[in-house]
C-alpha cells in the first residue's frame, strides 16, 4: 500500500485520491489531473501506478488519450475500466508518488 | 470644467492648506529626535523634521506621519526579497506597520523601527520549510529550499505541476507546494 503521509502529499496537490490495489501493484486514483498546455484535453482522471506494469517501471493511466503530446498511445483495463497510456518508461518505482507523477507529466510536454 | 465640479475641488485644496498652516504655525522645534524623547519619556514635539531611527540608522523626515512603505525605502529593504517594517516602542511589543498603513512619529512611546524579513511557508517534497517571501530565480530558490541543483523543480498550482525552468523567476507568497524530482522517464 501506498504511505498515507504520500498520499497526503497527492491530497495537498489534488484534494481527494484515493489508493487502490490489483494484481499486487499499488495504484492511486486522481479524481482530476491537469495536463500541460499543450494536450487536448487537458483535465481528466488520472491513475498512477507505482509499480510495474506491462514492463514498464510506473506508468501513468489517463482516462482518454491526449492528441498533441507523448507517443504509441495504447489502452488497458485496469480497476475494471479502459484507460489510456503512452510509452514513458525509466520512472522508478522506489521515488515517491509525486515525483513518479512528475516525471510522467513531464513526458507530455 | 462646470462651476460645480471646481468648487469641490478646490474645498478639498483649502483644507489642505489649512491644515498645514495649522501644522507649520504649531511647530515647536526644528527637529525632533524620537527616540531621544521616548528614552527620557517626553513627549514628541511638533517639528519642522523628525529624526527616526531605521535599523540603526538615523533619518530626517519632513512630516508626522511616515508609511510601511516609506519605511522601506528609508531601510533599504525595497528589492526581491519582502521584509517587513516594525514600530518598536520603549515597553511592550513591536507592532507591525503594513505597507500602506501609517505610523504617528508623535506618538508616545515610539522609540526605533526595525525590519525583518518577512517569512512565509512552502512545501517541497512533503516537508513544509519557512522561507523569506519575495520572488526568486528558480536557481536561488533551489538553493534556498536545499534543493540539489540538478533535480527538475516543478510548482503544483491547481492540481497541475508547472516545471519551473532554472532562468525563470517564482514569486514566493507562501503557501506554494514544490515537487522535486530527477530527469529519469524516456520515451520508449
Amino acid at each position: 500500500m501506498v504511505a498515507e503521509e504520500q498520499l497526503d502529499e497527492l491530497r495537498t496537490a489534488f484534494g481527494e485520491v484515493t489508493s487502490m490495489v490489483e494484481g499486487g501493484v499499488d495504484l492511486v486514483f486522481l479524481p482530476r489531473l491537469v495536463l500541460p498546455e499543450g494536450c487536448t484535453p487537458r483535465e481528466m482522471q488520472a491513475l498512477l501506478c507505482v509499480g510495474q506494469h506491462t514492463g514498464y517501471a510506473t506508468r501513468l493511466f489517463l482516462q482518454h488519450a491526449v492528441t498533441g503530446r507523448g507517443a504509441n498511445w495504447s489502452s488497458h483495463a485496469v480497476l475494471g475500466r479502459p484507460w489510456w497510456t503512452w510509452s514513458w518508461n525509466q520512472v522508478p518505482a522506489h521515488l515517491r508518488p509525486a515525483e513518479i507523477l512528475a516525471e510522467h507529466l513531464r513526458g507530455l510536454r | 470644467m462646470n462651476p460645480e465640479g471646481l468648487n469641490p475641488e478646490l474645498g478639498a485644496v483649502e483644507e489642505a492648506v489649512a491644515i498645514e498652516a495649522v501644522e507649520m504655525a504649531a511647530i515647536e522645534v526644528e527637529l525632533a529626535d524620537i527616540e531621544h524623547c521616548c528614552l527620557h519619556g517626553q513627549p514628541v514635539p511638533s517639528a519642522r523634521a523628525y529624526r527616526i531611527k531605521v535599523d540603526n540608522q538615523y533619518h530626517e523626515w519632513p512630516k508626522a506621519h511616515i508609511t510601511g512603505h516609506q519605511l522601506l525605502h528609508l531601510s533599504g529593504r525595497e528589492g526581491r526579497l519582502v521584509f517587513e517594517v516594525f514600530e518598536n516602542f520603549r515597553h511592550g511589543e513591536p507592532e507591525l506597520i503594513s505597507p500602506h498603513a501609517e505610523a504617528n512619529l508623535r506618538k508616545h512611546g515610539v522609540e526605533k523601527f526595525t525590519t525583518a524579513p518577512k517569512l512565509v511557508q512552502v512545501t517541497i517534497d512533503n516537508e513544509h520549510k519557512i522561507i523569506q517571501a519575495g520572488t526568486y530565480t528558480v536557481t536561488e530558490l533551489k538553493r534556498v529550499l536545499g534543493v540539489d541543483p540538478s533535480r527538475v523543480l516543478d510548482e503544483v498550482v491547481c492540481g497541475e505541476f508547472k516545471e519551473l525552468p532554472d532562468n525563470g523567476t517564482v514569486h514566493v507568497k507562501g503557501g506554494e507546494i514544490f515537487v522535486s524530482h530527477v530527469r529519469q522517464g524516456q520515451s520508449s
